[in-house]
């Protein structure tokens, strides 16, 4: 019979289980240590999350640019890449989708074709960034013919509603949606944002398990900016600089600047020729693509290094902000610097006089004046209106160069502005440090009108800010706020004085005196002057000094910039607006006075849009013009006395007793001497001339030329002597009937 | 039993046939209260296993409706993500056609329409120069009213004490 085991049997097993136990316990915990917490452990975790975890990224929406006023200037929307996939391509299937494709796409049918029957491919892009009208069209297509080899991927493209407008400053992005220029590249990762993730995962057969095992985190889309452009502004700006280039064959790029004098706000900033952003591989200038198709001529073709490095330089170059980039001669605008130093300093007061006679000898070397007859004796006022270069070197050295260069250094001009925009070029070497100065009167002379030192645009603006605002060096900024996605103000700039320059007094002193520059008939500002506005100015011509020689070492012509800044009003500076025109055509009648008039019509558009609205002289309200009145069906009688009150002279044609047609018609603007011709008899017809050509004309030739020819002459623009008729309205040439208005621009001639 | 006590060696009645034992009878009772206690268990089981079933049933349906509308919401999300996007880009195409740019050579090209110039505008001169108004005569006040003057400041002046 069976014996029950005993109690020392059950003890042995017991031990004997518990040692089993221990041991492969022992054994596995080992491995399992090894498997997971070692190297080798976290290698193994990683291919275990590989191959069991899903995780798909969220594109972060990248954040707007608006202008002050909220418009979108730069915007981001969903587009798709066509991808075909040829290993899905079924027999016959290359040509129905080369066909389809191709005419929704545009794209040439082989090239499709031969995408499509690429060998160990599984990746072919036909088309990127297509919108959803096309899209829509390629699903239909795909639903239509069941194709499974056509995939559409999701991708982003940028918008810039307003195409070039302040393409400079706001810049692009490239294909890999990062900022490649201008406030883009700049504030990228702001507007970037941080893309999100979907972590999920996978079953065995590579499926999502979202409900068990998902974690989301949410992507952060990227913040807006709101600018301190205003689009208005911008608007008026390029308009005026772009009519300036066409017209005077600007050979190397017209800069722009309008800037809150107050608080460093730019309002509006441009170089032409530029780009559109929307195509910024695309070279726009007609120029540039005529020395590209010379290279493309001379290297036989335009796939070759020579002609890809030129198209490089080119695309470089539009797309190169001339406002913050490029330091120049300033010329006489520099001369507020050197005054309100002078000034300041106590070196030079209203009271003082300076002679001229043309010429001044410095250290046995002869400086001209821009007038080689010379301005004769001129109090300090007169010497910034006549912008005399002898008055100046006397000013200069009055100054001495220790003071002079310590003033330079305090308006800004050794050091960058620090504006918030990629690629602001400093001007180091480019001007004369101050033991160059010291006891070196040429150098100093010549420093003291504007030659010799380089600044940029900014830094000139900049510090002529601050020698009308106050005193203040402000630093200019061009991003206001920075907003979130829901509108709330994240980072706020506020304006920032970096210091005080110049007195309050001397500053108040420069306003008046820069007002004479443009309101008197003899300053050299006066193209500038707006009837009804108080404007301050100066003019600039500089010559460019570092011109390269042709090849046989000659330099072929001279080359010069020609400059104005304009502040506005005189009397409570608001805005500065600065216009730089480098290599202008001057060989006509019109001389270097081009600059003034463009900045005389920004500040025409600007200082109303502003709520700066006229406000008239006596003596301005006396020569505006009148409107031609309604004499239409009127007796002979009433249209003489209609005539009368307006101070319009009235001629009848023809032997009725009602008038019935009349040159100038109602509401035309007219003189206050103009003649209106009244026919009033349907038989006699109106007799038609042509319209004389002016331009080039003195005032009393313009006259007589129009007057002659039985026209009304309206004249505009440019008072004082010296003026010549720059622009004509109707054209040179156009038959129109006896008693037309024919509007002249006259342009001061005899300034800088 | 008997019991034979002579030979103890042998107990014979173990060899004794032994009569049957009286089998007790059994009246086989329909135990109704048994039987519905059967059932009753039976029941429970099944509708325990209903229940069961049904909540498994639930769960499930409720899992793939749940999924179905994850789905639906997905797609609707995607599909209102494009039309935003759609929107985005036809506002921005919208903006641009109504730029200044468009609208100034519109304005000017096709409608044949001007800048407002400062001789469409009536200007008004509102300087009507430095002048006054002179308050009239003074009268000389009455004894009483004078008196009245007098009482009124004399209690102006106790309230102020």
């Amino acid at each position: 019979m069976a014996k029950a085991p005993t109690n020392k049997m059950r003890l042995r097993m017991l031990v004997l289980l518990l040692l089993f136990t221990i041991g492969v316990g022992g054994i596995l915990v080992f491995r399992l240590f090894q498997l997971q917490l070692t190297e080798e452990g976290k290698e193994n975790q990683r291919r275990a999350v590989d191959q069991q975890m899903s995780a798909i990224t969220i594109p972060a929406s990248r954040g707007q640019i608006m202008d002050t006023n909220g418009k979108t200037l730069a915007v981001s929307a969903t587009v798709w890449n066509v991808i075909v996939d040829p290993s899905n391509v079924r027999d016959g299937e290359a040509e129905i989708i080369s066909e389809g494709l191709s005419q929704i796409l545009g794209v040439d049918k082989e090239t499709i074709r031969k995408k499509c029957l690429k060998e160990n491919s599984q990746h072919e892009f036909i088309k990127k960034r297509i919108e959803k009208p096309v899209y829509d069209q390629i699903i239909n297509f795909i639903t239509q013919y069941n194709i499974n080899a056509i995939h559409m991927k999701e991708d982003t493209k940028r918008y810039y509603p307003y195409g070039s407008l302040a393409s400079t400053v706001i810049g692009f992005v490239n294909s890999e949606n990062i900022g490649g220029t201008g406030i883009e590249s700049q504030y990228n990762k702001v507007l970037s944002g941080t893309p999100g993730m979907v972590v999920s995962a996978k079953t065995a057969l590579n499926t999502d398990m979202p409900f068990r095992y998902q974690q989301m985190y949410e992507a952060q889309n990227g913040n807006s900016l709101v600018l301190t452009i205003d689009e208005t502004i911008q608007h008026f700006l390029e308009k005026h600089l772009e009519t300036a280039v066409m017209e005077h064959n600007i050979k190397n790029r017209a800069v722009g600047i309008v800037m809150d004098v107050n608080t460093g706000a730019i309002l509006a900033m441009s170089t032409k020729p530029d780009f559109d952003p929307n195509n910024y591989l695309e070279i726009t200038d007609p120029a540039a693509v005529e020395r590209l198709n010379e290279v493309a001529i001379r290297t036989g073709g335009t796939d070759n290094d020579e002609y890809l490095e030129a198209k490089s330089n080119e695309q470089n170059l539009q797309w190169r902000n001339k406002a913050i980039s490029d330091p120049y001669e300033p010329g006489s605008v520099f001369k507020i610097v050197t005054a309100s130093a002078a000034l300041d300093h106590g070196d030079v007061g209203l009271e003082n006089y300076f002679d001229c006679y043309g010429s001044f000898e410095v250290a046995g070397e002869k400086i001209g004046c821009w007038k080689t007859a010379g301005h004769g004796n001129q109090s300090f006022g007169e010497a910034i209106k006549h912008s005399c270069n002898p008055a100046f070197i006397q000013i200069g050295q009055r100054l001495g160069g220790d003071a002079f260069f310590d003033y330079f250094e305090a308006f800004g001009l050794t050091e960058g502005t620090d504006i918030d925009l990629p690629g602001e070029a400093g001007n180091k070497g480019l001007y004369y440090e101050k033991d160059m100065l010291v006891g070196h009167p040429v150098e100093l002379a010549s420093c003291s009108f504007g030659q010799s030192n380089k600044v940029t645009p900014i830094q000139m603006i900049t510090a002529v800010c601050a020698a009308v605002n106050g005193g203040n060096l402000v630093t200019p900024y061009v991003v206001k706020q920075v907003v979130d996605d829901s509108g709330s103000v994240v980072e706020s700039h506020e304006p920032q004085v970096r210091r005080q320059v110049i007195s309050q007094e001397t500053s108040e002193t420069m306003c008046e005196l820069l007002e004479h520059v443009v309101s008197d008939s003899d300053g050299s500002g006066r193209n500038c002057y707006i009837a009804g506005y108080r404007i301050a100015g100066k003019t600039g011509t500089s010559q460019k000094l570092d011109q390269k020689p042709t090849e046989d070492g000659q330099v072929a012509q001279e080359e010069h910039i020609l400059s104005f800044v304009g502040i506005a009003p005189a009397d409570d500076p608001q805005i500065a607006v600065l216009v730089i025109l480098d290599t202008p055509e001057i060989s006509n009648v019109l001389g270097s006075t081009i600059a003034a008039p463009v900045v005389k019509y920004i500040m025409e558009d600007t200082l109303p849009y502003l709520g700066i609205e006229p406000k008239y002289t006596a003596e301005e309200l006396e020569n505006l013009d009148v409107t031609a009145p309604n004499i239409m069906g009127k007796s002979v009688e009433d249209a003489k006395a209609l005539a009368a009150e307006k101070e319009l002279t009235i001629k009848f044609v023809g032997s009725g007793d009602k008038v019935l047609k009349q040159v100038p018609t109602p509401s035309t603007p007219i003189p206050r001497d103009a003649t209106i011709i009244a026919y009033t008899d349907n038989e006699v017809k109106p007799e038609m001339v042509e319209v004389p050509d002016v331009f080039g004309l003195g005032t009393s030739l313009v006259n007589q030329a129009i007057t002659n020819a039985g026209l009304n002459l309206r004249l505009t623009g440019g008072k004082g002597y010296a003026s010549v008729a720059s622009r004509q309205s109707p054209a040179a040439g156009t038959q129109v009937e006896v008693g037309t208005v024919v509007t002249v621009e006259l342009t001061a001639t005899d300034v800088e | 039993m008997a019991t034979h006590r002579g030979n103890v060696a042998y107990d014979f009645e173990l060899f004794e046939k032994k009569p049957p034992k009286a089998q007790p009878s059994l009246n086989l009772i329909k135990n109704q209260k048994y039987k519905s206690r059967d059932r009753m268990a039976a029941f429970k089981a099944v509708s325990a296993i209903a229940v069961v079933v049904s909540v498994i049933c639930m769960m499930l349906y409720g899992r793939a409706e749940l999924t179905e509308l994850t789905k639906q919401v997905g797609d609707y999300n995607d599909s209102y993500q494009e039309l935003s996007s759609e929107y985005t880009r036809l506002s921005a195409e919208l903006e641009g056609k109504v730029s200044l740019r468009n609208v100034e050579e519109t304005a000017k090209n096709e409608l044949g329409l001007s800048k407002v110039q400062s001789y469409q505008v009536e200007y008004v001169n509102m300087d009507e120069g430095d002048g006054f108004e002179g308050a009239g005569d003074v009268q000389e006040p009455t004894l009483g009213q004078k008196v009245s003057l007098y009482i009124q400041s004399f209690l102006e002046y106790i309230k102020i004490r």
